[in-house]
């Protein structure tokens, strides 16, 4: 039967692109979607519990939280802080990655052997303490915290471009492009890193699932998005005190980051499958 | 009046078909196969990528797996025994045992983490129950009749310590060490170089006379073929397109496909290395998902009648031709072609 | 009789790999050998003996470590960067499988397209096609194919397509390695035939690395027998296959199997390993017959 045959084969991947793609279009549409106004703070109803119902007037869907603010809204419009921060930081983290991969491991020698002990000494370092310092000494803002998370991420693209770029070096299809001439820049850009997009996508996909734990905790610790910009790192730090009385301050962002990261990690294998043993 | 007994033969094919599960379809990749082997016969089959030719081979051990191969039809008889419907456990005993198999790349066909002796023991000893000591006198024993030199020391080594050469012969030890009565070699010598290649194959020779073992033996060198063979069967897209004994094959081919073969062969003999055009065969093998409707070198074949492109033809004993020498043609190419510079 | 200068003369090439072991003798050795115009030579020779390598030495795929090529009366053995561009469009390379040596992810128009792109040649898009297109004629192919991508054909079409992207720029020599090893046997015959009937149509020059030793005799005009590096005979085709003087080409030859099963019956094979490395100098026995001691 039709149905059946669909049900077969819907996959993880599947299911997570679906649910990745309703956060996006919330996040997008949030000021048409959000019940209320997410800073409107509304003491008389502060600590609201969740009446779960949507029609009900005048009551939040998922509480209250300590200042009163509807918790169903600021997770919707904290949902644009946490992507565009999440997004932003892989697309960094991953120009730089790829480029200084493709560019060692193209390049070979002293120019590898360098790169490759920096990329070693970043890995070293301790990414909360790092965050911790660039916060410190810069300070707390979008930006910051974007440049903060693309460091702690480069170099996962890093490593991984560089052995693909290594075995792909000795190609036959590449040694024909040397062979007919083609500048360094001509064959990584034509005809290696067209080669290596899979493992790429694979990276990022999974590190925007790291990311947006990353940026979880930093809020968390303080260093992350301020106040009053909701994102869910922050609403899950605020609930942290409240978790005795107010459950729901902490539990829905908490459920939210958890739903997100694994709709991602679905999504990044399911592009592992798709992109390995067929063409 | 001698009485004489007509030898039964040792493997006995009919009708085997398999086909392969593809996102595209069936792929059908035998196609109604149906031959004898007789026991110390050597046949050689002969083809090139899918003809079917190692697909058959695999399948009589049931190596394929399946899904996404699937046998759809057929019989293979070995020594009397129906191995289609065999037990699992049937099929193990005689993997190794009464039928041996080397295969193409000695690289990847030996456990790199197991010492030579190892592999060899192993075999001995599940098949014939032999204890550790003996199993291993036997194993260098092996390894000294395949000419390892210092096989009773090197009989500790790992398979990356021996050349691609050494490691085949290491393969052939493995595959005859229990004295099996039908060795497969699937390619074996395809990835060796030349003088490694004659030497394995007179090893084989010798090997077969002392062990009286019949041998098939896949390849699509037909140098290779004319040096072991006594019967040779040439395969195209899945079927058998003929059959014979090896002078009749070489000096008589009765099949395009045969011809088409032999004459795109620059020949060696000709010391002044003429320089003139091969003469090739024009076209490229068919798309195995699509069985045609005929005869399915038609297409490719400057010979081909009417008949050949609507009807498959079948394998008969091929007219004025020695017995045995059998052909799958509507046409006769005694009258159409000549082969250049039969002996 | 009046000499043109050879088009390509190798003297003295060594090549060694950093992954070699101490004391290991190098992949190429001393290696001295020329190829005139229009010609075609054979570097025939087993695993290990080196005819990869000088295939790639000569291109300046994988620099030699020491010796001087001179390619049409120019030194490129250690060329500056932009020399050794306006030599690439002078001479090409066709590798062993045809799959791996085109890009899996560009058309195939493009991938034959590249050569000109890089050199900056029919800059106008019509025209570059139309050449492109013409390319495509002369291996057999249909231009209409132009757009398709590498998987999309057979192993004996990608080979054609690998020609066709080494001949564009219309260069006098084509180091062929290993170029039909790859191809079933009935597809061999096909490229061998086109790369002779491209020789007689560009007058291209080729190196033609095999091992099999029966296509070698059939395409090649002279024929180079490497053994561990060196080269231990150099003869004209006919003259090495008649009458081979060095051992190990008297056994290669023998070790070849004669598709002819009277012939096979006659013949015994040896047995014995051959390994030694003879330390003498290569000498002439006959006319352009050459033999190491």
């Amino acid at each position: 039967m039709i149905a059946t045959s669909f049900l077969k084969r819907i996959q993880g991947g599947h299911v997570g692109l679906l649910v990745l793609a309703i956060v996006a279009l919330l996040a997008i549409f949030a000021p048409l979607v959000a019940p209320d106004n997410p800073v409107r703070s509304d003491l008389r109803g502060r600590l609201a519990e969740p009446t779960l119902s949507l029609t009900a007037v005048g009551t939040a869907p998922l509480g209250r939280d300590q200042l009163g603010r509807d918790i169903l809204s600021r997770m919707i419009y904290g949902s644009r802080a946490t992507l565009l921060v999440a997004l932003c930081a892989v697309v960094v983290g991953g120009v730089v990655g790829v480029t200084i991969g493709v560019v060692s491991g193209f390049a070979g020698g002293i120019l590898d052997r360098i790169l490759m002990r920096i990329t070693d000494i970043q890995l070293a370092f301790p990414l909360m303490l790092l965050a911790l310092l660039m916060v410190a000494a810069m300070g707390a803002n979008f930006f910051n915290l974007i440049v903060v998370l693309a460091l702690t991420s480069w170099t996962r693209y890093a490593r991984i471009v560089r052995g693909e770029v290594l075995q792909l070096r000795e190609r036959e299809f590449v040694l024909s492009a040397v062979a007919a001439g083609a500048s360094a820049w001509r064959i990584c850009v034509k005809h290696i890193l067209p080669n290596i997009m899979a493992p790429i996508i694979v990276v990022a996909t999974l590190e925007l699932g790291r990311v947006i734990v990353m940026e979880s905790a930093l809020s968390f610790l303080g260093v992350g998005m301020q106040p009053p910009t909701p994102s869910w790192g922050r609403m899950l730090a605020e609930g942290r005190s409240y978790v005795s009385r107010a459950w729901w301050l902490a539990a829905f962002p908490g459920l939210g980051i958890m739903l997100v990261v694994l709709s991602i990690n679905l999504i990044g294998d399911w592009l592992r499958d798709v992109f390995d043993p067929k063409k | 009046m001698t009485d004489a007994r007509t030898p039964k033969p040792l493997l006995q094919i009919r009708d085997l078909s398999v086909r392969f599960k593809t996102d595209r379809g069936h792929v059908h990749a035998v196609n109604g196969v149906s031959y004898d082997l007789m026991p110390e016969e050597t046949l050689c089959i002969v083809g090139e990528s899918g003809s079917g030719k190692s697909v058959h081979a695999l399948s009589i051990l049931r190596l394929l797996p399946e899904p996404p191969a699937e046998i759809t039809s057929g019989s293979i008889r070995f020594d009397g025994q129906e191995l289609l419907t065999a037990s699992r456990q049937a099929m193990f005993d005689l993997r190794g045992n009464g039928i041996g198999m080397v295969f193409q790349n000695p690289m990847s066909s030996l456990n790199p983490v197991l010492t030579i002796g190892k592999q060899i023991t192993e075999v001995l000893r599940r098949h014939m129950k032999m204890d550790g000591k003996a199993a291993h006198r036997r194993a260098v024993e092996l390894l000294d009749r395949v000419r390892i030199p210092n096989a009773a020391s090197r009989v500790h080594s790992y398979p990356h310590e021996f050349s691609g050469g050494q490691r085949q012969r290491i393969m052939i030890a493995i595959a005859i060490a229990c004295n099996p009565r039908l060795l497969i070699a699937d390619e074996a010598t395809t990835a060796l170089d030349v003088t490694t290649q004659a030497e394995i194959i007179q090893l084989v020779r010798e090997l077969k006379w002392e062990q009286s073992m019949a041998v098939i033996w896949i390849t699509h060198d037909l140098g290779v073929v004319a040096g072991i063979a006594d019967t040779v069967q040439v395969m195209y897209a899945g079927g058998i397109v003929e059959r014979g004994p090896v002078d009749a094959i070489f000096n008589d081919p009765r099949n395009a496909y045969t011809l088409g073969l032999l004459n795109s062969l620059p020949d060696v003999s000709d010391a002044h290395g003429a320089r003139r055009s091969l003469r090739q065969i024009d076209g490229m093998p068919p798309d195995l998902h699509v069985l045609p409707a005929g005869d399915p070198f038609a297409p490719r074949n400057p010979y081909a009648t009417q008949r050949c492109f609507s009807e498959p033809p079948s394998l008969r004993q091929a007219e004025g031709a020695e017995p045995g020498h059998l052909v799958a043609a509507w046409y006769d190419l005694r009258k159409l072609a000549r082969r250049e510079g039969a002996a | 009789m009046p000499q043109t200068p050879p088009l390509l003369q190798v003297q003295n090439l060594t090549k060694r790999y950093e992954s070699a072991p101490r004391g290991a003798p190098p992949a190429v050795d001393g290696v001295s050998f020329h190829l005139n115009s229009g010609e075609t030579l054979g570097l025939v020779g087993e695993s290990g003996s080196g005819k990869s390598t000088i295939g790639r030495a000569v291109c300046m795929l994988n620099p030699p470590d020491s010796g001087s090529i001179r390619f049409e009366g120019q030194e490129i053995a250690n060329a500056s960067r932009s020399d050794l561009r306006a030599v690439r469009q002078r001479m090409q390379i066709v590798f062993q499988d045809p799959f791996s040596a085109l890009n899996p992810r560009m058309r195939v128009g493009e991938l034959v397209a590249e050569p000109l792109l890089i050199h900056g040649r029919y800059r106008n898009n019509a025209e570059r096609k139309e050449v492109v297109a013409e390319q495509f004629r002369m291996v057999g192919l249909d231009p209409d194919v132009m757009d398709r991508y590498p998987h999309q054909f057979s192993g004996g079409q990608c080979q054609r397509i690998c020609i066709a992207r080494a001949l564009i720029l219309g260069p006098s020599m084509i180091v062929a390695d290993e170029p039909i090893a790859a191809l079933d046997v009935s597809i061999q015959a096909q490229i061998v035939n086109l790369l002779a009937d491209l020789q007689d149509k560009t007058k291209v020059s080729y190196i033609f690395i095999s091992h099999d030793l029966r296509m070698v005799q059939h395409i090649c005009h002279r024929v180079a027998v490497l053994f561990g590096g060196r080269i231990v005979e150099l003869a004209g085709v006919a003259e090495l296959y008649s009458n081979p003087f060095h051992p190990y080409t008297q056994r290669l030859l023998s070790a070849v199997p004669i598709p002819d099963p009277a012939r096979e019956r006659a013949r015994q094979s040896s047995i014995t390993a051959f390994t030694s490395r003879n330390d003498g100098d290569l000498i002439e026995v006959a006319s352009g017959h050459f033999v190491r001691q």
